[in-house]
């Protein structure tokens, strides 16, 4: 036995491992090695049951463990499949493959597939079928097919909480049909609610491609009722370039209000300016 | 299998109340491992709660490959980790010093050898100081925490062999220091 196999056997018996016991050669060496044997007498030092206290936690200790175990048990009673740490990791893969899948059925990928069908049967009829009265009465109901599946689309993605998929639904109701009572209303409620400037504006330059007659009095009262000044100008100035007179009348009134954000009541009073030269 | 490998079971398969024995055997080990690493003492007793939180959050991961004793250790090696990572700049590490006396009882009566046995206990704790944390993480969980070759050997891993090594350099190191310390209060060397 060398001197490193002497100390391997010590360690190992100090620590409770299983050892080769030190033999009458490995005996001798120590003996004959006073360094050796000094080396092994610190090691039983460090092992003595005086080297080493415990000291004692408060019992905040305790008091903490048993409230969270206490919780813990309560909450597995009120939900007895409550997952752990380590299977909730395991779900949110599956959850992740599942909201992958769900994104490719949304309803503006439905929306576009739905539209390529209809243009591709419209080629179709089109290209078969003689310019004839039925085919352009095919024609005329395949083209209201697509305007309202435009509206449904519009109206579903204004309905959505993110506000890039909203925006999207005011481009469709570009293409849709917008005396739809339904949509109408829908995008009047949105103009007046929606926390984001850009669909608000947007929704204001989808109006102004179409007839305001109907809109004409609801857009009057958001311009009041609105709080961002952008949007009560390009309102007004929808109004002002697309509105009746009585309407247009209306309108140049408010500038008289002092409540009116400052900004809107000179943009009502250098159009009346301008109107009166 | 042992009693505390069949407890974490049953608090694996919901038994959560197994978990309290549990924390009785290992809240004082725990809290002096943290207390070793150099946290304070209050930091040390939320490290054992947090610990403990993980074994619940966590009581999914725990094999019988391995055993409870090693398996705890390596959850709460990994949270003294997150907290340093966390607390970085703000947590205030208590000094050897600083640490309160043991209120372990021991047998000796008498002033001289418990006299004795503080200096020994100073002259060790002063030693495992001035070696690396690596070195003296090893020395600790083997000789205060009684964790076997295998169960460091997982934690830290590496294999028995390397840990065999490992745990006879860093004692050869522990050595060194003693004797520089004996021969510092020594005026005749």
């Amino acid at each position: 036995m060398n001197k490193q196999q002497i100390l391997e056997s010590k360690i190992a018996q100090l620590c409770g491992e299983q050892y080769v016991p030190i033999d009458s050669a490995g005996e001798a060496l120590i003996e004959q090695n006073p360094e050796l044997k000094q080396e092994i007498a610190f090691l039983e030092a460090i092992w003595h049951p005086n080297t080493v206290s415990l000291q004692q936690p408060s019992a905040d200790l305790d008091l903490g463990f048993y409230k969270m175990l206490a919780s813990a048990q309560s909450a597995q009673a009120r939900y007895p499949s409550i997952p752990t740490a380590e299977s909730s990791a395991v779900s949110t893969k599956v959850d992740l493959l599942f909201s992958r899948i769900k994104r490719w059925f949304t309803p503006q990928h439905i929306a576009q597939f739905a539209s390529l069908v209809v243009v591709f049967m419209l080629g179709f009829y089109l290209n078969s079928s003689e310019s004839d009265r039925a085919s352009s009465l095919q024609l005329d109901a395949l083209n209201e097919q697509v305007s309202s599946l435009n509206t449904m689309m519009a109206i579903s993605l204004l309905q959505q909480p993110n506000a890039s998929e909203r925006l999207a639904g005011v481009a469709f109701t570009q293409k849709a049909n917008l005396h739809h009572q339904e949509l109408s209303n829908l995008m009047l409620q949105t103009l007046r609610n929606d926390s984001a400037t850009p669909v608000k504006l947007a929704i204001i330059n989808a109006l102004s491609a179409n007839a305001i007659d109907s809109f004409e009095l609801a857009l009057l009262e958001i311009i009041q009722a609105e709080n961002n000044v952008l949007v009560q100008i390009e309102l007004s100035r929808l109004l002002y370039s697309q509105g009746s007179p009585s309407t247009i009348q209306a309108l140049l009134e408010l500038g008289k209000q002092e409540q009116l954000h400052p900004d809107l009541r000179q943009w009502i009073n250098d159009i009346k300016a301008t109107a009166s030269t | 299998m042992t009693e505390e490998c069949q407890l974490m079971l049953l608090v694996q398969q919901g038994q959560l109340d197994k978990l309290a024995p549990l924390f009785e055997a290992y809240k004082v080990r725990l809290f002096n491992y943290f207390l070793q690493r150099g946290h304070s003492r209050s930091a040390s007793e939320d490290l054992v709660q947090e610990t403990f939180t993980k074994v619940l959050a966590y009581r999914d991961s725990f094999g019988a490959q391995g055993t409870f004793r090693s398996w705890l250790y390596g959850v709460a090696r990994n949270t003294a980790v997150d907290h340093y990572r966390k607390h970085k700049q703000s947590d205030q590490h208590e000094s050897l010093d600083a640490q309160q006396p043991s209120t372990e009882s021991g047998e000796g009566n008498d002033l001289t050898e418990k006299l004795h046995k503080a200096q020994q206990q100073d002259i060790f704790q002063r030693c495992l100081a001035q070696i690396s944390v690596q070195d003296s993480e090893i020395i600790l969980l083997s000789r205060v925490h009684q964790l076997k070759y295998e169960d460091i050997a997982m934690l830290l891993g590496c294999n028995v062999n390397t840990l065999k090594s490992k745990m006879q350099a860093a004692l050869n190191r522990l050595h060194q220091k003693y004797q520089d310390l004996t021969n510092e209060g020594d005026p005749s060397s």
